[in-house]
């Protein structure tokens, strides 16, 4: 028979269990930065989209960074979130 | 970006559910709880997400608009909403309206409706969203229900994330509190973010649905872990309870449908994504094991069980400037209401077989969209199942299938409009054509009512601001 039986695990100890487990993961990495996004996510390309290019965007990092996209990027590459500074 | 809170509204009210009313399990099985309530869903972009990442609607959200997903905007959620291009105001709003026109009139309409021809504000809701330093980030939504004329808490997902290397690959490891199960989801295969997108409760729909089919949202809170593996490999464990019932009844929650969990219910998530034919390719599973004291009713001893799994997979070709996607789902459902029996909500107690029942749920929708403007949505959906007569009305069973269509207009998706860069609208024109309803197609309801006569048409606008 299916009767009530006492959980192993409380809603309290998950919820607490849960809550410890983020503020310890996030504390090891306290210096991490924000996770980017990978270049084929953004259809990112090295060369220029006629006029635009990244170091035209306003979430260009020179010398070879974006504020979005991971890794080194190429000043005169392009992806879709480009925005004109 | 939010999902509407289910809505109670009158249900096909025949004397095995009046008895669950009358009482007080409050629906307390769960197939009959998605049926009674008529579950509405809606979900929009969220402008204040928009104004943090500096980027217009059209780089998460396909169609320029919520909630479809973007592999951008699976990004920047499995990336706990963090990205950021500078400060931003976390709030937001929107609006639903409709007009739904059934092909019969209604016998018995929600309350302070008309038998057909209803204009109602669906909803209206603020959200609270936006990212916090590199790890932290999430929304949380309130909503006016324009047909139950009530507020109360709505979808709620906030995060924790961090960077890892899994197996070498740069990965994303989050937490993520949420009260509805697949709302943390990032693919818009799964039920809390699935097409239509939006919906009302104004017209009649199925009343079998799997219970990962909304009928916990806003009635449970849950925790999950998950891992982004190299931006490929998705897998989630996590599990959900009932929050307490003062809690539930502040937040405007009826704390007694469907009921409250037994402990802790597990939920797992696996995906794979992939570029494939110039698109982005998702195949995935889920699983969801429930048990549910009916009603918060804990006298028998026993719990209803259901048990769901669930395979899907996505597709999304950027075409130019237009799109297509495609999401495909398929839904297993077992489930046995032992504590519905044991309570004498539904059937005989003695008899085995009394709440015992399986369902199967499947739904492909494909999408084509001009310029971010223009959509055209085909969806077909088919729910079938075992016979059982204290579970389903009419012939006792479950079946019903049909097709729904959507042509839709998003004036603003690219964030250059009259109103400035964080007001976007879609207006769009949904017909929804039912095969069978509820076991079958003439007839249904042993009084005369075909699957036809809920056909509905739904003229709507959304704004979000």
């Amino acid at each position: 028979m299916d009767r009530i039986l006492t959980p192993r695990f409380s809603r309290r100890t998950f919820l607490r269990a849960s809550a410890v487990g983020a503020i310890c993961g996030v504390a090891v990495s306290a210096r991490a930065e924000t996770a980017k996004v990978p270049k084929q996510t953004v259809q990112y390309q090295p060369s220029p989209k006629g006029p635009a290019h990244c170091a035209a965007c306003a979430y260009f990092q020179a010398p070879s960074n974006c504020n979005f996209v991971k890794g080194p990027i190429s000043p005169s590459g392009w992806c879709m979130l480009f925005k004109p500074k | 970006m939010g999902n509407s809170p289910n809505r109670r509204v009158a249900p096909l009210c025949d004397a095995r559910t009046a008895k669950l009313i009358a009482g007080g399990s409050s629906l307390g099985v769960a197939v009959i709880a998605v049926g009674a309530m008529m579950v509405a869903r809606s979900a929009s972009a969220v402008p204040a997400f928009a104004q943090q990442t500096g980027q217009p609607c059209k780089s998460c959200h396909v169609g320029g608009f919520g909630p479809e997903l973007t592999p951008f905007g699976r990004e920047f959620k499995l990336g706990g909403y963090t990205l950021r291009a500078h400060a931003s105001v976390p709030l937001a709003a929107m609006a639903i309206t409709s007009l739904t026109h059934t092909r019969k009139d209604q016998n018995q309409p929600p309350e302070h409706l008309n038998r057909n021809d209803n204009v109602v504000l669906d909803e209206a809701a603020v959200f609270l969203a936006g990212g916090m330093g590199n790890h932290f980030g999430g929304f949380a939504e309130v909503t006016y229900d324009g047909v139950d004329r009530h507020f109360s808490w709505d979808n709620l997902d906030v995060r924790a994330v961090t960077k890892a290397k899994i197996f070498g690959a740069d990965s994303i490891l989050g937490l993520s509190v949420n009260n509805n199960p697949t709302i943390q989801d990032a693919w818009n295969t799964l039920p809390g973010w699935g097409f239509p997108f939006t919906d009302t409760n104004v017209s009649p729909t199925p009343d079998a649905a799997p219970l990962i089919d909304d009928s916990l949202a806003q009635n449970v809170l849950g925790v999950s872990a998950y891992a982004w593996i190299g931006h490929k490999g998705y897998l989630e464990v996590g599990g959900y309870s009932s929050p307490a019932r003062g809690t539930l009844n502040a937040l405007g929650a009826d704390p007694f449908d469907p009921g409250s969990i037994r402990g802790i219910a597990p939920y797992g998530r696996i995906a794979f994504q992939t570029e494939l034919g110039g698109g982005t390719f998702e195949v995935g599973a889920s699983a969801l094991k429930t048990a549910l004291f009916p009603g918060r009713d804990r006298s028998s001893g026993l719990a209803d069980h259901h048990t769901d799994l669930g395979l899907d997979t996505s597709w999304q070709k950027p075409i130019g400037s237009n799109s297509f996607t495609a999401n495909l789902r398929y839904e297993h459902e077992r489930a046995d209401l032992r504590a519905s029996c044991a309570l004498g909500l539904i059937g005989e107690d003695a008899d085995p077989a009394c709440g015992r029942y399986d369902l199967n749920e499947l739904r492909a929708t494909g999408r084509y969209t001009l310029h971010d403007r223009l959509g055209f949505a085909l969806s077909a959906f088919d729910i079938s199942g075992s016979r059982n007569s204290n579970v389903f009305d009419g012939n006792g069973l479950p079946d019903s299938n049909g097709l729904m269509g959507q042509v839709d207009y998003t004036f603003w998706p690219d964030g250059k409009g009259p109103l400035g860069p964080l007001v976007n609208a879609r207006v769009g024109i949904q017909y929804t054509l039912y095969g069978r309803f509820n076991g079958a197609r003439h007839n249904f309801d042993g009084a005369g009512a075909n699957a036809v006569d809920n056909n509905a048409l739904r003229f709507f606008t959304w704004i979000a601001f």
